[in-house]
């Protein structure tokens, strides 16, 4: 069967991966042949090995993150291994689903916290009242007198 | 909505006339169709800093408006135009040129590409002073994508770009004289304002300015460059009059103070100085004009320059009673008002239909000049200065942006969302702070006067007088040995004895506050006295001196701190998280505030302050957008300082006074007076000098044995702080009340929001698709999915483990 052969570099975890041109080669399932973690019998390439790090099967419309475990077989060939992305196989459908989502990098609530850390120092900003009313001064009217009486200071 | 706030308010003194951005316009997502037949697209406004008399003429033929007879330039040296709203550029679309480098660079690459440093050359900056750059994109953006949805492109397109802007974008622009470079630093881009024209056609409006030193754009290098940058797939620059002000023959070269600042923000701005060139000397190169001249030429505009494919009008506030002449032209604001009257389908293509008219009264066509006379300062209450009209031709004068800002959000309309209505675990609307609640009662309702005690208000002298009365120092020009002589003879015959106690117990307490009291008490709280009376009517004493003596007829003064503000910082959640809020209360203590309740707001601070026993009660209010709310913190403290001269030992020192004084003691005198003095002087200083020297006079007491037996009583020793909580300790402490903001340091890391993300709003709820970048999910249902079982969960753990889109 045919598999498509890339390179890649986005994060595993990118739905949707950037694939470029794909190096097509036949290929043959390799003893027992999981659907998820398949083993691929094909001739020897090294171009594969150093190039390629993620593969395509059309039959099975399923894309795959290559195994660093490629084994070189007797006879020119070699077995290529690997599993299944599930984001990239399923892109589609993912993402057209409905979700809520709790983080994000482009919507963002900016009253919620968000933990960036912080550093143990702080800063401290003091803001003074304006007025100040406790400026004691002799000269003025500083002292109060409470007497007995003492109905007869009218003038 | 006043109109001036959509734009950066001008400051025409310091810092050379940086523009200061003060206010964005709000969020509003608009689905109504903005535009009727005939619509205004922006205004252009012009004014006049100068006070004396101004004249001004214009051509219509050329569209020149010369101004003349400007005296007193530098005294009034402003003078600007700047014209808002715009019209098309059709930008090759996806086409980005960097003029540093020889190859075209698709926009795409370089938001891919980091860049962050955008090199404009053959530029001529001419001064060296401040400059602001400031920039409003409007944009229109449109659908080219089939796949996906239009609007969600669209908003996709301008995260990207926003995210360019803010991430990445630097400007160096150089001087192409000298070969300076000068760097101009980005402030935040937003698009706080777009409205939709339909589901592929959105205009959306960026604002963001530069600050740097020195450039002056005399060929529209700068914003020939920009367009280039700023030009990308899916994106029309609505914007024609940069054109305005692209010739420097209009600009006066600056010297290096010179003033020239030119806003682009889909508009042009032109401000001109004393430094423009002098028409009247036919000075055709401009430049400095280095002494005022009367009849000089301060500027001028030609408006034919301006390329503005639209209809000039030139009004007042009130163009229906003005004529056009030369006196036309006074201190004050003047509008040059904008109109386009095509569809909106047409916004975009060039026109030529633009006419200079004097006349105030003209019928509604596609050709002629509108007069809208509205005020600016009060887009609500505008008057058209028109005699014929319909009301939805009145309508179709409304600015544009104040379509914008007054239109309302359409309605939840996304089937693929559930509607609010399906919801059954909405939340309330969240708790807002409305009505005024706080009631304190200011207003002084403590009434003391009464016949049985009379509080008196004195200064320190008035004080000392009264000591020296009672005993019996007469060794200044205050305290004669007549009135001694008369207030003992007052107190014989009043109590039937010489002694002294029975003068003191007319005496309940005497106590001193940090602070003017009479400053504390309104006018009406205060009553002048004669003489301080004690007990009954006979026993006066004339302590007055230079001043008035006041009776005070209410317990309670209030003292107002004033409001302070507490901003934000980060103007997120890191203002609330990780703060510590106190408020400084002199002689009350500290008080720990809830950052949340006063983020954001102002305190106001006041105490009332019972001036008989020192008590005092601090009020911290929550005032927002100028309202007293509700009290945020009570606080209870002591400011007065009780001084106790009740004696129980006053019998002893009376016999010396009798014995020794009345008669003849002068050398008792003399030694009273030294202890007296001693108490003067505590009563001179301040608080701190008090408690010294009554300590001192302590100390001079235990030596001397005449002052064994002293008028003050064993109790009564020095200054006690009446709450008895606290001590003289208090006074070390600041007397200004103050709030004090302790924030934590934050360093946002590298990539956060691309690796980490941040938080959404709960109700974030959408397809992937709509989301850009890194994104968490929670719970994500994959039921749906045909994938297998092991499938789906692998996918399910991933989403809400973060994926990227």
């Amino acid at each position: 069967m045919q598999v498509n052969f890339y390179q890649i570099s986005d994060n595993p975890k990118k739905i949707v991966k950037n694939l470029g041109t794909p190096i097509v080669k036949q290929v043959s399932p390799y003893n027992e042949c999981s659907v998820s973690n398949p083993s691929l019998l094909l001739n020897y390439d090294n171009s594969i090995i150093v190039n390629n790090n993620y593969f395509y099967i059309p039959e099975w419309d399923t894309y795959y993150f290559m195994n660093h475990d490629v084994r070189c077989l007797p006879g020119g060939r070699m077995v290529v291994s690997g599993y299944e992305d599930v984001l990239m196989s399923n892109a589609s459908e993912i993402l057209g689903l409905d979700v809520y989502v709790i983080k994000s990098q482009d919507n963002r609530n900016k009253y919620l916290n968000d933990s960036i850390p912080a550093q143990v120092q702080r800063t401290c900003n003091t803001i003074a009242f304006p007025n100040n009313p406790f400026d004691f001064n002799y000269n003025d009217y500083p002292y109060t007198l409470r007497v007995i009486g003492g109905a007869n200071y009218v003038p | 909505m006043n109109i001036n706030n959509l734009f950066p308010q001008y400051s025409s003194t310091g810092n050379n006339g940086s523009l200061k951005y003060t206010d964005r316009i709000p969020l509003i997502p608009i689905t109504n169709y903005p535009f009727p037949d005939s619509y205004y697209l922006g205004y252009m406004k012009y004014w006049f800093n100068w006070q004396k008399t101004t004249q001004a003429t214009h051509n219509i033929d050329t569209g020149e408006i010369i101004f003349t007879d400007i005296t007193d330039y530098d005294e009034y040296p402003s003078l600007g135009y700047y014209l808002n709203g715009g019209l098309s550029i059709d930008i090759p679309s996806n086409y980005f040129y960097d003029e540093s480098q020889t190859t075209p660079h698709y926009v795409n690459s370089i938001l891919s590409d980091s860049y962050s440093n955008y090199l404009v050359n053959n530029f001529h900056p001419q001064a060296t002073s401040m400059r602001s750059l400031f920039l409003r994109f409007a944009f229109l953006g449109y659908s080219t994508n089939g796949n996906g949805i239009p609007q969600n492109e669209i908003s996709l397109n301008i995260s990207q770009f926003l995210s360019f802007l803010n991430g990445n974008l630097s400007l160096t622009i150089t001087n192409t004289w000298t070969g300076t470079q000068y760097t101009l630093s980005r402030n935040d881009f937003t698009n706080d304002c777009y409205y939709e024209i339909d589901s592929t056609h959105r205009i959306i409006l960026c604002d963001g300015y530069f600050s740097s030193t020195g450039y002056y754009d005399d060929n529209n290098t700068l914003y020939n460059s920009l367009l280039k940058i700023f030009s990308q797939s899916n994106y029309k620059i609505l914007d024609t009059s940069l054109k305005c002000i692209s010739s420097g023959e209009y600009i006066s070269p600056s010297s290096s103070s010179g003033i020239c600042t030119l806003r682009y923000n889909g508009s042009a701005y032109i401000y001109y100085n004393r430094y423009a060139k002098n028409i009247a000397n036919n000075d055709t190169t401009g430049g400095v004009i280095t002494s005022p001249i009367i009849g000089h030429v301060a500027g001028r505009i030609k408006l034919s320059d301006l390329s503005y494919d639209g209809a000039f009008a030139l009004c007042d506030e009130d163009i229906t009673s003005q004529t056009y002449a030369s006196t036309y032209y006074s201190a004050g604001e003047y509008l040059i008002k904008v109109f386009w009257n095509y569809t909106f389908d047409e916004i975009y293509k060039s026109a030529s239909v633009y006419r200079w008219t004097t006349s105030d009264v003209y019928g509604f066509s596609d050709e002629v000049v509108y007069y809208p006379t509205f005020n600016p300062d009060d887009m609500n209450e505008f008057t058209l200065g028109l005699q014929t009209g319909t009301q939805s031709e009145l309508e179709s004068l409304l600015p544009l942006w104040y379509r914008l800002d007054n239109a309302q959000a359409s309605e939840y309309t996304d089937s693929s969302k559930p509607s609010p209505e399906d919801e059954d675990d909405t939340d309330p609307e969240p708790d807002i702070e409305t009505g005024v609640i706080v009631s304190n009662n200011f207003s002084r309702p403590f009434s003391i006067a009464n016949q049985f005690v009379t509080t008196y208000v004195m200064t320190g002298a008035q004080l000392s007088n009264l000591g020296r009365i009672l005993w019996t120092s007469f060794n200044d020009d205050t305290v004669t040995m007549d009135m001694v002589e008369n207030f003992w003879a007052n107190v014989q015959q009043a109590t039937g004895t010489w002694d002294i106690s029975a003068v003191m117990n007319f005496i309940i307490s005497l106590t001193m506050f940090p602070f003017d009291v009479t400053n504390l008490l309104t006018s009406t709280s205060l009553q002048s006295a004669s003489e301080l009376f004690l007990g009954t009517g006979k026993l006066g004493l004339d302590i007055k001196g230079t001043n008035n003596l006041y009776v005070a007829n209410y317990a309670v003064g209030i003292a107002d701190l004033g409001t302070v503000s507490i901003p934000e910082t980060y103007g997120d959640y890191r203002d609330y998280v990780n703060t510590v809020i106190s408020v400084y209360l002199p002689y009350c203590g500290t008080v720990q505030l809830n950052p949340s309740d006063v983020v954001g707001k102002s305190i106001s601070c006041k105490y009332a302050i019972d001036i008989n026993s020192g008590e005092c009660t601090a009020f911290l209010i929550l005032v927002d957008n100028n309202v007293e709310r509700y009290n945020l913190a009570i606080e209870k403290g002591m400011c007065g300082f009780s001084i106790p001269i009740t004696s129980t030992n006053s019998a002893q020192v009376k016999t010396r006074l009798e014995n020794n004084m009345l008669k003849s003691g002068s050398a008792m005198l003399s030694m009273l007076q030294g202890g007296l003095n001693v108490f003067e002087t505590a009563l001179n200083g301040d608080a701190f000098d008090i408690g010294g020297s009554v300590l001192g006079f302590q100390q001079s007491r235990i030596s001397s044995k005449m002052l064994e037996n002293s008028f003050l009583s064993q109790s009564g020793i020095g200054c006690n702080y009446i709450s008895g909580a606290t001590g003289f300790s208090d006074l070390a402490c600041p007397s200004t009340a103050y709030v004090q903001i302790k924030r934590g340091i934050y360093s946002k890391p590298m990539h956060y929001k691309s690796t980490v993300g941040y938080s959404t709003n709960a109700k974030e709820y959408g397809k992937i698709s709509n989301f850009s970048g890194y994104i968490e999910c929670v719970n994500a249902d994959v039921s749906g999915m045909t994938c297998t079982e092991e499938e789906k969960s692998k996918i399910k753990s991933l989403l809400e483990s973060g994926v990227y889109v």
